[in-house]
Parts: structure tokens; sequence; C-alpha cells
């Protein structure tokens, strides 16, 4: 498809028609800055093919300052080397009208056909989206999209796959890809995708083989125990029947009868030896017993002897203890008289010193009377005085306030009248003696001198009268003042009742006088009386009293008489009686120790006799001979006894020593608890068997072989629903691959050609570069030789520049397939590589060139420098006819 | 003249594990059924008893109901009963036979022999049982027929379970032996046997009854009772065999080779009725059609026999030309299918002729409409 000529009227900035002629069958480059109306072109191509000319969602396309216009496109171009013309009005005047083959086709018809022609279809509402554009989406690069590639070559895969199994003339499977899904979904519904692992009804048969597998293990296991214990029954029963008929315990007990006889005579044997042990202990025992009273018979002797000895010492302490006593009496007699005279001596002393100490009492206590009756009186005296003194001391008794303020008052006069006499006037006289002058009708005398203060008449007989009016500042005020210090002091002298300070002062010497006095008499008195004068009355009368009642207890008293009175004092009758004492005692104790030792003696002598007459008539008994005989007899008789005893007993302890009644014992034991044993092992054998019996019969109802059989039925059917499930699984699964491995190989054989393309331009600009075409047809996985060697990934993860690149190139290898199935190809590239740099940019345009020998290509740019060596000269928008008619624009 | 009807191994119990759980229910309730007409039998021939020559439980420990409904089963023949253990249901210290006396289940017509004693049945003749008391013996438990001395002149029958010395096939069990001749030693006027499942005629006194059930694909004549009459021990015995049983049991086994084949195996099919119990076992190879054919045919026997196991994993599918094109199968669909068809010669033909199979099936479901056949 070759564009010839594109004519746009009423698009968007273009409002005036835009022509652009001259279309080159290769390159064809325009240039113009940004917002020059260079994107509108593109637009208002894309539109005419892919706008539906009834569709009213393309409002955009209008100028902007005109609502009403009606925006029309008309492109020539060649199909096949055959003219054809679109002519397209949108909005306003809708029309369509496609000229092609010499037909003319109108409206929906024509854009269909078109569509069909190129390779895309419409949309079924609305606006033209990307997945309707198919090839021409795809080979149309709108600016800033040419590195995304995957979805619009989704959008035409239909449209190149076409083309591609066209150009293999080979058929792909008809509906393989629904086989697979067919299969993969029977697949995944036994096996889990990823790891095959069994799921659904394959998984639920699998585990429920593994629990009738335990659950049938178990009925196995049970069995089995039951028929075992079936087994242990039979024998049982066999052993039972057999020791039931055999009873080998009765043997035993028979052996055991024996060995008990055995034993019995054993301990007979044993027995005795033991009777005649005690008959040897008993004879000993007798003999032992007959010489010890033989022995105690010839002790009887040597007791009289002893008796005899001990009689003669108490004898001999007799007549010791006599001679002590007798030796004390005279002593004790002599001390007791003198004692006595002691005593009476001591008495008559203390008569004496009573009656001298009443009679100095009596003295005492009567100067003691006179005394204090002495005090009573000069107290009485020192009363009355001191109760005058406090009378006087009292009456002369001033406040001390009042007489402070006396002297006060009286300085305070004393003052005031110096102002005033300082003040007044005064009046000297020296008058002839017959003169007879009085000042205020006071006569005065010659030589007088007077003040005055207030109008004074000084009457001169005969002369008559002058007064005096003295002057002076504040005499008036000082004559009151002294008035009033007057005054006041009247009335001070008043109320104490003196004439004047000198009376007052006078008056309290008195007082302090007469006080000074007073405490002085109440010294005194305290002196006589310290507890008052009634106290000391109370005193005296007490000791007159108690002089009363001595004087009495002397007169009681005998007077003592005597020599014995005289010369010996209390204390020293004393000691002497004291002494007499002490010697009294000492030999009333040594005589009563000596009639004590006589009295022991005494007794001594009492016992001794007595014990040596009963030992005296021991020996004399007439029977005590015969049983000395008697005893000799019986001692021999005893040895006898032993003799014969030890003999015996020696006798059985040899019989014995040859039988071992310890091993007779356990041979006793042996046989009874081996009979014991076999007796209870039947017992046991028996319960054993009625409870095996039980425990058989209630295992047996639960059916458990039958159990077995139905559950083996179950697995049974389990396992092959297992293997047919495996089997279906294994082979789905195994189909699955083989189908996936021939899709791919089929896929790879079919990407062959685009392969070639591709890698064709990859040469171009990546030499020595490879890429892998996915399975939608979009680049994948691109391997490039850096400096670090090959480098592998995948398209999506290059950077925006090579994968714009690469986005141009592999658009130039999907035309160039599309070509050689005999399809319409024109590429338009608008600002499809403003991400690459210049070294790249260099090798793009290469490649464009290149594929402009078999495409039209379109390029707009707004970079004219950077494409000034695409080999074609550029075309400037603002050159064409009609540019500049439009208003500019806002985008 | 003393007839009796003499049978063996009814097996009473037995799970048939390889079949889907109606057929097996329907197998197991057969047994009983066949109790239910061998009493039916001896009602309508007047015989004076029953001997049934052990095995007549499947196992010692079967339940309860099981037991019960036996001795219901034996109902229809209010004559003599004679039942002797056998292998499966041997008389041991706790038995099946202890639990049915505990429950009181058998009837006072049958008589259980578990011991070796001589009794007189219908007052006709002596009856010498060799009843199994332990589950294998290697001694000869009829050798008492021989020693023992009769008391009075009434003809004899001796009733054991075991295997005849020298008769049977070499693999059959050898344990609970019976010596050959053992009615001509012991002067018996028969001897009834059981162990072995079908009829079998030992010597002219001497018979294996068979079960009266089949219970194996074995064409051995299984499924019938021995009607015996006997007018004196001097005579030979007059034995007829009474057909009891009610399933057929069949074996069919078919290598395939050409489409003929595949027709033989549906025609098989075809003819199949309800008391059918069918194994087919096929080998060789077939197309896809002739499997469809198979497959569809089976399906239609499924449900006409009583069950029908199947066995075809020796079968090797080879798709024809006409095959591919009736599946579409093109584009690489085609190659997965012939690559299948060639692995069905490698080390896992099962595994590609199931896969072979799956794609096959596959494709049949796409496309429904242009499907060659269903």
């Amino acid at each position: 498809m070759k564009l010839k000529r594109v004519r746009i009227e009423n698009f968007k900035r273009f409002r005036a028609p835009l022509e652009l002629c001259d279309f080159a069958d290769g390159l064809n480059l325009f240039v113009a800055p940004n917002e020059s109306g260079k994107s509108t072109v593109a637009e208002a191509i894309r539109a005419a093919f892919f706008e539906r000319h009834k569709s009213s969602a393309i409002s955009g396309l209008r100028p902007w300052s005109d609502s009403s216009a009606t925006p029309s496109v008309e492109i020539a171009f060649a199909l096949g080397g055959k003219p054809a013309r679109l002519s397209k009005a949108f909005l306003g005047k809708k029309r369509c009208q496609l000229i092609i083959d010499g037909k003319t086709l109108e409206g929906a018809e024509a854009e269909d056909h078109l569509g069909e022609l190129l390779g895309f279809s419409f949309a079924g509402k609305g606006a033209s989206s990307p997945e309707h554009m198919g090839i021409p989406g795809l080979l149309w690069i709108k600016q800033g999209t040419s590195h995304e590639i995957a979805k619009v070559v989704g959008f035409a895969s239909d449209h190149l796959r076409n083309a591609m199994g066209d150009s293999l003339g080979e058929l792909a499977a008809t509906s393989g890809d629904e086989v697979i899904k067919a299969v993969e979904t029977e697949r995944n519904q036994l096996l889990t995708p990823s790891t095959e692992a069994p799921r659904g009804a394959y998984g639920e048969a699998i585990k429920r083989r593994t629990a009738l597998l335990e659950e049938l293990q178990l009925l196995r296991v049970e069995i089995n125990a039951y028929r075992i214990a079936v087994d242990r029954l039979a024998a049982l029963r066999l052993d039972h029947g057999q020791d039931g008929e055999a009873r080998p315990w009765l043997t035993l007990r028979a052996q055991l009868e024996q060995a008990q006889v055995k034993l019995a005579d054993a301990l007979g044997l044993a027995q005795r030896r033991t009777a005649q042990e005690l008959l040897l202990k008993q004879a000993s025992a007798q003999v032992d017993a007959q010489r010890q009273q033989l022995q105690l018979m010839a002790r009887d002797d040597d007791a009289v002897k002893l008796r005899e000895e001990k009689l003669e010492a108490a004898q001999d302490k007799l007549a010791q203890a006599n001679g002590q006593l007798q030796a004390w009496e005279p002593r004790h007699a002599q001390a007791e008289h003198a004692s006595m005279r002691a005593r009476d001596r001591l008495a008559a002393a203390r008569q004496v010193a009573t009656w001298q100490a009443q009679e100095k009492a009596v003295t005492e206590l009567a100067a003691q009377v006179q005394a204090l009756s002495r005090s009573h009186r000069q107290a009485q005296l020192k009363q009355e005085e001191l109760t005058s003194l406090q009378a006087e001391t009292l009456s002369l008794a001033m406040p001390g306030a009042e007489l402070k303020r006396l002297r006060e008052v009286t300085e305070s006069l004393r003052t005031a009248q110096a102002r005033l006499d300082a003040v007044s006037t005064a009046l000297e006289f020296r008058l002839q003696p017959s003169a007879k002058v009085q000042v205020a009708g006071v006569q005065v005398n010659a030589t007088d001198r007077l003040t005055v203060v207030e109008r004074t008449g000084i009457d001169i007989e005969g002369v008559g009268r002058i007064t005096v009016l003295p002057g002076g500042e504040g005499l008036q005020s000082l004559i009151a003042d002294r008035d009033q210090q007057r005054k006041v002091l009247a009335e001070l002298l008043q109320r104490l009742g003196v004439a004047n300070l000198a009376a007052a002062e006078e008056r309290e010497r008195q007082h302090v006088q007469r006080a000074a006095e007073a405490k002085a008499a109440k010294s005194v008195l305290e002196a006589h009386a310290p507890k008052g004068v009634a106290a000391l009355a109370v005193d005296i009368a007490a000791l007159s009293t108690k002089l009363t009642e001595a004087k009495q207890a002397l007169q009681n008293l005998t007077e003592p008489v005597g020599a014995e009175t005289a010369g010996v004092s209390v204390s020293q009758a004393e000691s002497d009686e004291s002494t007499a004492k002490v010697i009294l005692e000492d030999a009333t104790s040594q005589l009563n120790d000596s009639k004590l030792a006589v009295s022991e003696a005494m007794a001594l002598l009492s016992v001794a006799s007595e014990e040596l007459a009963a030992a005296q008539a021991t020996l004399a008994d007439p029977l005590r001979a015969k049983r000395k005989a008697d005893a000799s007899h019986a001692l021999t008789d005893a040895l006898a006894n032993e003799t014969t005893a030890r003999a015996g007993v020696e006798a059985l302890a040899e019989q014995l020593r040859t039988l071992n009644v310890a091993l007779l014992q356990q041979d006793v034991e042996r046989f009874e608890r081996s009979a014991k044993q076999l007796e209870s092992a039947y017992a046991q054998r028996g319960s054993d068997i009625i409870r095996l019996e039980a425990d058989l019969e209630a295992k047996g109802a639960l059916g458990l072989e039958e159990a077995a059989a139905d559950k083996q039925r179950e697995l049974d059917h389990m396992e092959r629903r297992c293997t047919e499930l495996e089997r279906r699984a294994k082979a789905l699964s195994h189909l699955l691959k083989l189908l996936t491995e021939k899709r791919a190989a089929l896929a790879r054989r079919l990407r062959a050609p685009l392969q070639r393309h591709l890698n064709h331009y990859l040469q171009i600009l990546f030499p020595g570069a490879g890429i892998e075409v996915s399975d939608d047809l979009s680049p994948g996985r691109i391997t490039r030789v850096g400096t670090n060697g090959a480098e592998t990934g995948d398209f999506e993860e290059l950077s925006v520049g090579a994968r714009e690149q690469m986005g141009v190139v592999a658009r130039l290898a999907y035309a160039d397939l599309l070509q050689e199935a005999g399809k319409p190809t024109l590429l338009i590239l608008d600002d499809a590589l403003v991400h690459t740099d210049k070294d790249r940019l260099g090798q793009m345009k290469r490649v464009l060139y290149d594929a402009a020998q078999r495409h039209q290509i379109l390029v707009f740019s707004c970079h004219p420098h950077a494409w000034q060596d695409l080999g074609v000269a550029a075309r400037e928008l603002s050159h064409a006819p009609g540019y500049g008619g439009g208003e500019p624009s806002t985008p | 003249m003393i007839s009796f009807l003499h049978t063996a191994d009814w097996q009473i119990g037995r799970v048939f594990a390889q079949f889907e759980t109606d057929d097996a229910a329907a197998l197991f309730e057969a047994r009983f059924a066949a109790v239910e007409r061998l009493a039916s039998i001896a009602a309508d021939r007047g015989v004076d008893a029953v001997l049934v020559a052990g095995d007549v439980f499947d196992a010692q420990t079967v339940a309860e109901k099981t037991i019960r409904r036996l001795f219901n089963a034996m109902q229809g023949f209010t004559g003599t009963w004679v039942l002797i253990p056998g292998n499966h249901d041997a008389a041991l210290a706790e038995s099946v036979w202890n639990r049915a006396h505990r429950l009181g289940a058998i009837p006072d017509n049958v008589i259980v022999c578990l011991e070796p004693r001589p009794f007189v049945v219908a007052g006709k003749f002596t009856l010498l049982p060799a009843p199994l008391t332990q589950r294998h013996t290697y001694a000869d438990l009829t050798e008492w027929f021989a020693t023992h001395v009769p008391s009075d002149d009434l003809p004899r029958v001796g009733l054991a379970h075991g295997s005849v010395q020298g008769i049977l096939p070499a693999d059959v069990d050898s344990t609970n032996p019976i010596a050959a001749g053992r009615a001509q030693s012991a002067g018996l006027a028969y001897l009834g046997l059981g162990d072995w499942h079908g009829t079998k005629q030992v010597d002219s006194k001497t018979w294996y009854a068979g079960t009266p059930e089949s219970d194996r694909f074995k064409a051995n004549e299984s499924g019938q009772a021995l009607l015996v009459a006997i007018e004196s021990t001097s005579l030979e015995p007059i034995v007829t065999a009474v057909p009891t049983g009610k399933f057929n049991w069949r074996q069919l086994e078919q290598h395939m080779a050409v489409d003929s084949d595949v027709d033989e195996v549906v025609q098989a099919l075809d003819g199949v009725s309800g008391n059918d119990v069918l194994h087919l076992r096929l080998s060789g190879t077939c197309n896809l059609a002739g499997h469809r054919k198979l497959t569809a045919a089976l399906g239609a026997a499924r449900a006409k026999a009583r069950a029908i196991l199947w066995n075809a994993e020796a079968l090797r599918l080879e798709p024809t030309e006409e095959d591919i094109q009736t599946l579409r199968a093109d584009g690489f669909v085609g190659e997965a299918l012939q690559e299948l068809r060639e692995q069905q010669a490698s080390a896992e033909p099962e595994l590609a002729r199931d896969a072979l199979l799956a794609l096959a099936r596959i494709l049949d479901d796409q496309a429904p409409a242009k499907g060659a056949c269903a």
C-alpha cells in the first residue's frame, strides 16, 4: 500500500484544507516543531481508516474554534498497484466513499471493505479502540508508544498468524489448543498442575485406600489374635484334660507324707535330748545346793568366836565412857553456880542504871519548860509591839505614785512661777519711813521689792493711787499656767492631807522607819516563837505534861541500896554474866556427851551378849549334827544323778548328729509347695479356659472374618479405582506433555520466517545479537554480545530506548512478513525514536532505509537535524499548501 | 432303598472381592438361595437325608446374621441334615459351630458332627463322619472307617472333607488327605466328599459333590448336587447330578488381530444373559473404531450380565488413517497421535495406549457433530 496524497480540512488546527502530495514509495520524512500539527496529520490518517464516518465519539477532531465544522480527509493511495481513493467526512455532513478497482463503495460498506483489505476491524460502537486496529495498529506507531509492543502484537496476532500460515503453506492443528486445554483440564482434575500430586477423586481414592488398608490391617491383627486364642484354648483344654486324669499332685502329696514322718521322728529325738539336758541341769543344781549347805554349817563355829571378841570390845568401851562421865559431873555443878551469881549481879546493876536515867530526864524536862515559858512571854510582848507598829505604818502609808506626782506638780508650779516672775513688772520701793504706801491694799515696807502681774493699784497716802498695768508678752498665759499648777497642787495636797511637799516627804520618811521597825520586831518574834505564839503555848503545855509523868515514874522506882550497887557498871555485869554462861554451856555439853557414850556402850554390850548367846545356842542344837550328815548323803546322790544325765545327753546328741532336721524340713516344704503349685496351676488353667471361652465367644460374635472379607472387597474395589485413576492421570499427563512438546515444535517452525526477518534487522542494529520470538509473536529474550560476554534478558527488561528501537525493528519484521504473505503494508512513525541516542539513531536510519526498499514509511519528527542523513529530503508541514489557514492551537 | 442328597462346599459368607459392590452382594446372596434350592429339591425328592461334606461356612467368624440366615435357608427340608466341618469351618476349640449352637440357631433336624462317631440316620443307614477338628491335618481322618466294627448290618455311608490321594491335580493342597479306595477298604456303601468345588466321581462309590453355586471361573461342573440312591451295600449306588446353581461363570480369552475378532467378542458380549458372570481377557491389536465397538458392546453387556470382569491390558491400539481422519487429528495433534501409536511398542505400552485412548476420546468430544461414531 502506498499513500499518494492526503488532504485534510477542518481537522483540529487545520481549518483550511492542508494537502500533502507527492508521497514517495519509500521513506517520507515530515518535520515540524512541536504543536505545529504533525501529529494531527497522523491522527487524520488513522481516523480516515479506523473511525466509522458515523461515529460521534471523535468530536475531538474538530477545530477548537468551530463546533459545527465537518472534519474531512481525503486520501489517495495505491493498493496492490491499483489506485484507490478514500474520502471521509465526520460529524457534520457524515460521508464515506471508497473508489477502488474502478468501483465506488459508500458508507459502512466502504469502511468494512477497507478493513478487510488492510487487516483491521471496527469498534462495535463509539470510537475505535486499539484491539480493533489490527495490522495498522501495529505498524502505525503513535507518538511515544514504539516501546510498547506485546499488546499491539496481540491485537494483530490473528492477521500475523494468517500471514505466516500462508507463507509456510502448512496447516496448524485445527483446534489443537482446545485439545490441549481439554487434556489439561482433565489432568488438573486428577493431578495438581505444579507437582502432579494426586488430587480430587484420585486423591480421595488414594486416601480411602490407605484408610481401608489400615482398617483391614487392624482386622487381620484381631483375626490372628482370635486364631491364636482358639489354638491356645485347644492346648489348654488338652493339658487340663490330661492333668485332670493324671492328677500328678497326688504323687507329690504321698512324698510329702513320707517326708513329714521322717521329720516327726527327727523332731522326737531332739525333744528327748532337750529333756535329758534339763535333767542334767537339775542334778548339777542339786550338787551345788548340798555343797553350799555343808559350807554354811562349817561357818557357824567361826561365828561364836567372833561374837565373843565383839562382847569384850563392847565391855571396854563402856568402862571408858563411865570414866568420862565421872570427870565431868563436878565441873558442871561448879559452872552452874558461877553462872547464877553473875546473873544476880547483872540484875542489880541494871536497876541502878534505870533510876539514874529517869531522874536525869525529869531535870531536863523542867529546864525545858522554864525556857519555853520565858520565850512565850517575850513573844507575847513583841507581838503587841509589832501590831502597833504595823498599824502606824499603815496610817503613814502614801501611794508611791501620788508622792511622785506631788513632787512633779510642786516643781511645775515653781517653774511656772519663775517664768511669771521673769516677765512680771518689778516694783522697787525706797520709801521715806513715813510714807504710807499700799500696794493692792497691802502696806509696803520701805525697801520692798514687789512684782506685779496684773493691774495693781498703788495707793500712796496722800498722793493718791498709782495704777500699774504690767505689760509683757504671754503674761496672761503664764499667769493662767501658774494658777493651774497651783490649783492642781492644792487639790493634791488636800487629797494627801498634807500642807506641802515637805510635810509629805516627812511623812514618807516616818512610814519607812516604822516599816523597818515592824520588820525588826517580827524577826524577834519569830526567834522566840518560830511556829507562832499559840504553837509555843501548846508546846509548853505538852512538855509540862511529860514532866509530870516523868516525875511520877521516878517516884515509882525504888531507889537502889546496898554495897553491890556501887562500883559495878551494867556493861561489866553483862560481860561477866556472858562469860559464866559460855563456861556452863560447854560443861553441860561435855556432860551430855559422856552420858550418851555410856548409854551407847551399854546397848552394844547388850547386843553382843545376845548374839553370842544365840550363836552358842545354834552350836548347842542337837539336830544340827543330823542335818550335816544328811547333807553329805544328799551330795553323794546328786553327783551320781549328774553323771547319769550327762551320759544320756551325750548319747542322744550322737544320734541326732546323723539326722539333718533342716533338710527334712526343706523336703516337706518342697513337696508341699510342688503339690500346691500343680493344684493351683490346674485351677488357674481351669479359670483361664473359662475366661478364654468367654472372650472368644464375645469376639466371635463380631464376625471378624466376614467383616474383613467385606473390607477386603471394599479395598479391592478402591485398588481398582486407584489403578484406573492412576492410569488415567498418567495417560493425561503423558498426553499433555506430548501435545505441549509437539505444539512448541510446530510453533518454532511457524515462527521461523518472522525470526528470519527479525534477525535481518537485528544484525544491523546489534551485530551478533539473537532474539527469541515469543508464543504471542512479540519479541522475547534477547542475547547480545557486550563487553562482559553474552548477556541474555527479556524484552521487557531492556531500557526504554532499546525497547523503542526493538519495537520499530520488530514492526519492520512484521511488515516484511505481511508483505511476503501478500498483505498491504504501510509504516507510520510519529516521533518514534525520541529516546534513542545519536549512535543508535544512526543504526536505526540504516534499518529504516533498508526497510524503505520494500515498504512505504512515513516518519514524522520535530528534530529535522536528527534526520537529515536519512537519504530523503525533509518536508516541512508549514510549506504544505493550506498550512497556516487555521488558528494557532492550544493543546 | 436309601436315598439322600450329597452336597458340599457351601462356603456361606464368602465375599467376592473382585467384583463391584452390587455384583458381589448378589453373589453373596446366591449362596443362601442355593441352600434353599437344595432344601426344596430334598423335599421334592423325599430323600432320607441331606449330607453336607464340609466347608458349610467360608470362615469361622462370620456375622451372627449369616449363621441364622443359613439355618433359616434349610427350613424347606424337615428331614435329617447331616453337616460336617471342613477346613474353612473346622471344629476347633472355638468355632462357628459353637457359636451356632450358643445362638440356638441349629434346628433339631440338623445334625452337626463335630466328633468322629457313627450314628444311624433315619433308621436306615449308619453314617461315619470324618469332621476336621484342625484347619489342616496331615493324618487321614477316614482311617477309623476301616477299623470301626459295626454293631448292626445297616449300610454304612462315609462323609469326609479333603483330598483323595493321587487323583486331584498336583497343585491342589495336599493337606487333609483321604486314602484312595477308602470306600472299598471300609466296606462303605457310599463315601460322600467335599473340598473339590466341581462334581467329580472318584470311584464307583466315592464322589465329590462340588459346590451347589459356582464361585470361580473354572469349567469344572460346579453348581450341582448329587442325588444318591442305594439299593444295598453290595450294589453300586445310583448317583444323579441335580443342577442347583443360578449363576453361570464363564471365561473368554481372545487374541485380536483382524476386524472379525472384534466382531466375535462383540457377539459374545451381545449374547450374555442375566445370570452370566463373565471374565474377558483380550490381547493382540485393534484399531480405534474396533475399540470403540468393543467399548460400546461392553457397556451394553455390563447392563445385562450379573457381572463382567474386563481385562484388556494386553490389547494394543493401531489407529488407521480413517481413524485419524475421523478424529480430525491434524497438525501437531496428529503428530502426537502418531507418536503415541509408536510408543505402544516401547517400554510403557499401557501408558501410550491409555494416552492414545484419552486423546481419541477428547477429540471425539471436541467434534461431536462430525464424530465418526459414538
